[in-house]
C-alpha cells in the first residue's frame, strides 16, 4: 500500500507538471485574446503526430521530432488566427461565434487526422525508454523530461510576461485591447506572437506525450479539458493560477485513482472545479473582472 | 417505405432536440457542449422506468423531463452566475463526465451495451410498435415541444431573454433578474431535450451511451446554426437536411467504411463555414428588416398630448412633503486597485428637478452611477432613495425602488425591434413568469396589449413611432439615443440617472432632445440626475449642478456660476 501510494504519488507529480503546462498554454491564449481557442486540442494531436512523422517515418533523431511537434503546433496554431479568427475579428464576430468556428475547426480537423493515420495508435521512435527509480517509485526519461521542460518553459513565460517588453505588451492587450490599441500596439501581431508561444509549447507538451504514450486522432481532447479546465479553475486572470491548478488537477488525479476506478479521471477534476466555481467563482487565484 | 417513415421520425425527434439547444443558443446566446446528455437522461430515466418498473411511457417521459430540468439547474446557476463562457466549460465538463458514467456504471446504464428490450408505447390498448403507428406519436410530441419553445419565445419572457443576449447589463438595469431567467430557461431546456431523448428510447427500443455522446452533443449545435439561430423553424430545416444526409451519402459508391469519418469532417466544416459567410443561418431570425405593427388610429393623430407617463409612483402631497429630497447620496467611495475613484461623494437629488452632474474626462462620474444602480461595490458610503437604503442593492432590484439609468454607449438591444426595445421595460409584466404564461394566458395577452399601447406612447412621445418595427440596430444614432429615453421612461421609474444623453450627437439632435428632457422632468414629474458635457445642454436643462474632479464634488451650484468660477474652469478646461 505505502509503495502505491508513493508511485502514484510520483505518476501524480509527473501529470501535474503536464497539466501545469497545458494549463498556461491555452491560459495564455485565453487571457490575451478572450478567445475560447477549442481547437487547441487539434493543435496538440497535430503536434504529436508531427513528432512521429518525423522520428517513425522519416527515421531522423528524436531531438528533431521534438522541434517538428513545436513547429507544426506553432504553425497550427498562428494560422487558426491568421485564418480564421482574424477574419472573424474584422466582421465584427461574437465570443460564441468565434467558439463555434473554433469547434468546428477542431471536429474537421481530427476528423482529417482519422481518415489520414486511422485511429490505430502510432510510436515515436527514438526517445529513450529507460526506466529511472527513486527509492521504491519508477519513472521513465521521458517522465522526467516532462517534469523538467514544463517548469522550465512556465517559469521562462511568466519570466517573459512579466518582464520583457513584448511581455508588457501581451498583457495590456489582454487587460484592455481597445486601450492597448489607442496607445498604438499592434493587436494582431501580438495575438499571433501569443497563439506562437501557447501553441508551441503544447506542441513540446504533446511531443513528450507521445513519447511516453503513443499518437492517435483524439489524444489532444483529454489534455485539452485539463488546459481549460486549469484556466477556470485558477483564475481566468493570473498565469500563475493556471500552473498551479493544473498542478492540483493533475496530482488529485492520480491520487484519486486510490479510491475511485481510473475512469473517473475527468470526475474528478470536473468536481474540484464546479466546487471552487460556487465556492469562489473567480478562481484560486483569480479576481473579479469588472 | 417503413425506411422512409423512419427516417421522418428521426427527423421529427431530432428537430425538438435541436429545438431545445435553439431556445438557449439562439435566443439567450448561452451555449451548451453537453445538450446530448439531456436527451441522454430523458431515455435513460425513460428506459429504467419501463423495463423496470412497467410503467407507462408517459410516466417515463415525465420522469425524464424532471430529472433533467433540475439537472440543468444545476449545472447553470453556479456557471452563469459567473459569465456565460463558464458555461461551456461545465457543459463539456458534465458531457465527457456523462459519458463515462453511462460507460461504467454498469449496474444502472449496462455500461456500453445499453438498454436493450424497452417496451414500446402503449395507450388505451393501442401499441405504436411500427415506424408507421410511432410517427403520429412522434409528430405529438414534436408539436407539444416545439408548442412549448413558441409559448416561451414570443411572449414578454422571451423578449427578456432576447435582451439578454443583445445586452445583458442594460437588462439588468431595466429591473430584470438575467440570471433567474438564464437558468429557468436552460433548466426547460434539458427538460425539452429530455422529452426528445424518452421518444428516442421508445421508438429504437434500445439505448446505448453511443447516442449520447460530446459528437452527438456537436452534432445539435451544427443543426441549430444551420438552420439559423434564434429561428424558430431553424430546427426543423437543421435536423431535417442533417439527419437525412448521412442517409444519401450511404448510397454514394465508396464511402461505406468511412462515413463516420466524413460526416465529422462535414460538421466541423459546416460550423466554420457558416461562421464566416452566414453566422445567421439558413434561416435568419428575422426575414426582413422591419415588421409590421398595427398601430391605434388615435396615436396615429397629430399632438403633444401624452398620458403615457401619468401612472406609477404617483405620491400624496403629504408624502412629497416628506420625501422631498428623493435621492441621497452620503460620503460614497471607490478605489480601483490604486487610483481613487470616487472620494467620500455626496450628492443630493431634490424632487421633481434635474441635477447636473458635471467634471472633466475621468473623474468618475460614471463610476458613481454605476455605485448607485449596484453595477459597483461601494468601499463606503450610503445611498438612500425616499429614506430607504439601497446601497449595495443588485440593479435588477432598483426598478422597483423607482430608479432608472440610461448608457453613455446607449446599449439598445440591437437585433430586437424599436418596440421591443420599449416593451421589454415595462414593470411587473405577468408575461415574464412561466407560470402564468402558461396558464393564465388571458391575463398576459391583456397586460401585453396595455403594454404594447403604453410602448406606443412613449415610442410617439420621442417622435419615433413610424420606427417601430424597424430593428434598433439599424437606426442612427441620435434615434437610438430616443429609443434608450423611451425605454427609460417605459420602467415608469419616478428617478432616472441619465448618462450623457446628448454626446455624439449634431445640434439637431441635441436640440430634440433637451426639448424632450425638459418635457419629461415636467409632464412626468420626474426626479433625475444628469451627467453631461456639453455645458450648452447643462444650461439648458439644469438649475443646480455637482462639479466633480478627480473622484471628489467640489462644489455645487448654478452651472453658469460653477463655470464662472476660474479655479473650477481651469480644472474643468485644464490641461492635464
Amino acid at each position: 500500500m505505502r509503495v502505491l501510494i508513493i508511485q502514484l504519488f510520483v505518476n501524480g507529480l509527473i501529470t501535474a507538471s503536464f497539466y501545469a503546462l497545458a494549463g498556461v498554454t491555452w491560459g495564455v491564449i485565453y487571457r490575451t485574446t478572450h478567445i475560447f481557442h477549442f481547437s487547441h486540442h487539434l493543435v496538440f494531436s497535430v503536434a504529436g503526430y508531427a513528432a512521429v512523422m518525423i522520428t517513425a517515418q522519416a527515421q531522423l533523431p528524436y531531438f528533431f521530432g521534438f522541434f517538428a511537434a513545436v513547429g507544426a503546433a506553432a504553425l497550427l496554431g498562428c494560422g487558426i488566427d491568421a485564418f480564421l479568427y482574424r477574419r472573424l475579428r474584422m466582421a465584427g464576430a461574437t465570443q460564441a461565434t468565434t467558439f463555434l468556428a473554433s469547434l468546428g475547426f477542431g471536429t474537421a480537423g481530427v476528423a482529417i487526422l482519422l481518415l489520414a493515420f486511422t485511429s490505430s495508435p502510432r510510436r515515436l521512435v527514438g526517445f529513450p525508454t529507460k526506466v529511472l527509480s527513486i527509492g521504491e517509485a519508477f519513472f521513465s526519461v521521458a517522465d522526467l523530461t516532462m517534469v523538467i521542460v514544463s517548469w522550465t518553459m512556465i517559469g521562462l513565460l511568466l519570466l517573459f510576461l512579466a518582464k520583457s517588453r513584448y511581455g508588457k505588451a501581451i498583457r495590456a492587450v489582454g487587460s484592455n485591447a481597445e486601450m492597448a490599441r489607442n496607445v498604438g500596439l499592434n493587436i494582431d501581431r501580438l495575438y499571433l506572437l501569443v497563439f506562437a508561444i501557447g501553441s508551441g509549447l503544447f506542441g513540446a507538451a504533446a511531443f513528450l506525450f507521445t513519447a511516453k504514450n503513443v499518437a492517435y486522432p483524439t489524444m489532444g481532447i483529454h489534455p485539452f479539458f485539463m488546459s481549460f479546465t486549469a484556466v477556470f479553475l485558477g483564475g481566468v486572470t493570473s498565469m500563475p493560477g493556471h500552473a498551479l491548478a493544473g498542478f492540483i488537477l493533475g496530482l488529485s488525479e492520480s491520487l484519486g485513482m486510490l479510491i475511485l476506478p481510473g475512469e473517473y479521471k475527468t470526475m474528478i477534476a470536473f468536481a474540484i472545479l464546479f466546487v471552487v466555481i460556487v465556492i469562489r467563482p473567480e478562481g484560486l487565484i483569480g479576481f473579479k473582472r469588472g | 417505405m417503413d425506411y422512409v417513415v423512419n427516417i421522418l421520425v428521426f427527423i421529427l425527434i431530432y428537430a425538438v432536440l435541436v429545438q431545445s439547444l435553439n431556445l438557449i443558443m439562439g435566443y439567450v446566446g448561452v451555449i451548451s457542449m453537453g445538450h446530448a446528455v439531456f436527451s441522454g437522461i430523458g431515455a435513460y430515466t425513460a428506459a429504467l422506468i419501463s423495463v423496470h418498473l412497467g410503467y407507462n411511457f408517459l410516466v417515463g417521459t415525465v420522469a425524464g423531463f424532471l430529472l433533467a430540468t433540475i439537472v440543468g439547474a444545476l449545472l447553470a446557476m453556479p456557471s452563469l452566475r459567473v459569465r456565460d463562457e463558464y458555461l461551456i466549460v461545465f457543459t463539456v465538463g458534465f458531457q465527457m463526465v456523462a459519458y463515462e458514467f453511462m460507460l461504467t456504471a454498469r449496474g444502472i446504464t449496462e455500461g456500453q451495451g445499453g438498454i436493450p428490450n424497452i417496451p414500446f408505447p402503449k395507450l388505451f390498448g393501442f401499441q405504436f410498435d411500427t415506424p408507421f403507428k410511432f410517427l403520429p406519436l412522434a409528430l405529438v410530441m414534436a408539436v407539444i415541444g416545439f408548442a412549448i419553445v413558441w409559448r416561451l419565445v414570443r411572449s414578454p419572457f422571451g423578449r427578456v431573454l432576447k435582451a439578454i443576449r443583445e445586452d445583458e447589463s442594460a437588462c439588468r438595469a431595466l429591473g430584470k433578474n438575467t440570471l433567474k431567467f438564464k437558468v429557468l430557461v436552460f433548466a426547460l431546456s434539458g427538460g425539452i431535450a429530455a422529452i426528445a431523448g424518452s421518444g428516442l428510447a421508445y421508438f429504437i427500443t434500445f439505448i446505448s451511451p453511443v447516442s449520447f455522446s460530446v459528437e452527438i452533443s456537436i452534432f445539435i449545435i451544427v443543426m441549430v446554426i444551420l438552420g439559423g439561430e434564434a429561428n424558430f423553424w431553424g430546427p426543423l430545416v437543421g435536423a431535417a437536411i442533417l439527419v437525412g444526409l448521412p442517409e444519401v451519402l450511404r448510397f454514394l459508391p465508396g464511402t461505406a467504411g468511412i462515413v463516420d469519418v466524413l460526416r465529422e469532417i462535414f460538421y466541423g466544416l459546416i460550423l466554420v463555414i457558416m461562421m464566416i459567410f452566414r453566422p445567421k443561418g439558413i434561416l435568419p431570425e428575422y426575414a426582413a428588416q422591419t415588421k409590421e405593427y398595427q398601430i391605434p388610429t388615435d396615436l396615429l393623430m397629430e399632438g403633444d398630448t401624452n398620458d403615457a407617463g401619468d401612472e406609477g409612483h404617483m405620491s400624496s402631497p403629504e408624502e412629497k412633503r416628506l420625501t422631498h429630497r428623493v435621492l441621497e447620496i452620503k460620503g460614497l467611495s471607490k478605489s480601483f486597485g490604486g487610483l481613487q475613484a470616487v472620494n467620500d461623494a455626496s450628492l443630493t437629488l431634490s424632487s421633481g428637478k434635474i441635477t447636473g452632474l458635471i467634471g472633466p474626462n475621468g473623474c468618475g462620474k460614471t463610476t458613481i452611477f454605476n455605485l448607485i444602480t449596484g453595477f459597483l461595490d461601494a468601499d463606503g458610503g450610503k445611498v438612500t432613495i425616499h429614506g430607504k437604503e439601497i446601497t449595495g442593492k443588485a440593479p435588477y432590484k432598483l426598478i422597483s425602488d423607482g430608479l432608472a439609468r440610461s448608457w453613455q454607449d446607449i446599449r439598445t438591444f440591437k437585433d430586437m425591434t424599436v418596440l421591443d426595445n420599449v416593451l421589454v421595460a415595462r414593470p411587473k409584466q405577468s408575461g415574464e413568469k412561466i407560470l402564468l404564461l402558461f396558464f393564465s394566458p388571458w391575463r398576459v395577452a391583456r397586460e401585453e396589449r396595455e403594454n404594447y399601447r403604453k410602448a406606443l406612447g412613449y415610442l410617439k412621445m420621442v417622435g419615433l413611432l413610424d420606427k417601430a418595427g424597424h430593428l434598433a440596430g439599424s437606426l442612427s444614432t441620435a434615434e437610438q439615443k430616443l429609443v434608450a429615453i423611451a425605454r427609460l421612461m417605459a420602467t415608469e421609474c419616478p428617478v432616472l440617472l441619465l448618462d450623457e444623453p446628448t454626446s455624439a450627437l449634431d445640434l439637431e439632435s441635441v436640440e430634440r432632445i433637451i426639448k424632450l428632457i425638459r418635457g419629461i422632468a415636467k409632464q412626468g414629474r420626474k426626479t433625475m440626475l444628469l451627467i453631461e458635457h456639453n455645458l450648452d445642454v447643462v444650461r439648458g436643462l439644469v438649475e443646480e449642478a455637482y462639479f466633480m474632479s478627480e473622484g471628489k464634488v467640489l462644489a455645487y451650484g448654478e452651472p453658469s456660476a460653477l463655470m464662472a468660477d476660474p479655479k473650477l474652469a481651469e480644472v474643468y478646461f485644464g490641461i492635464d
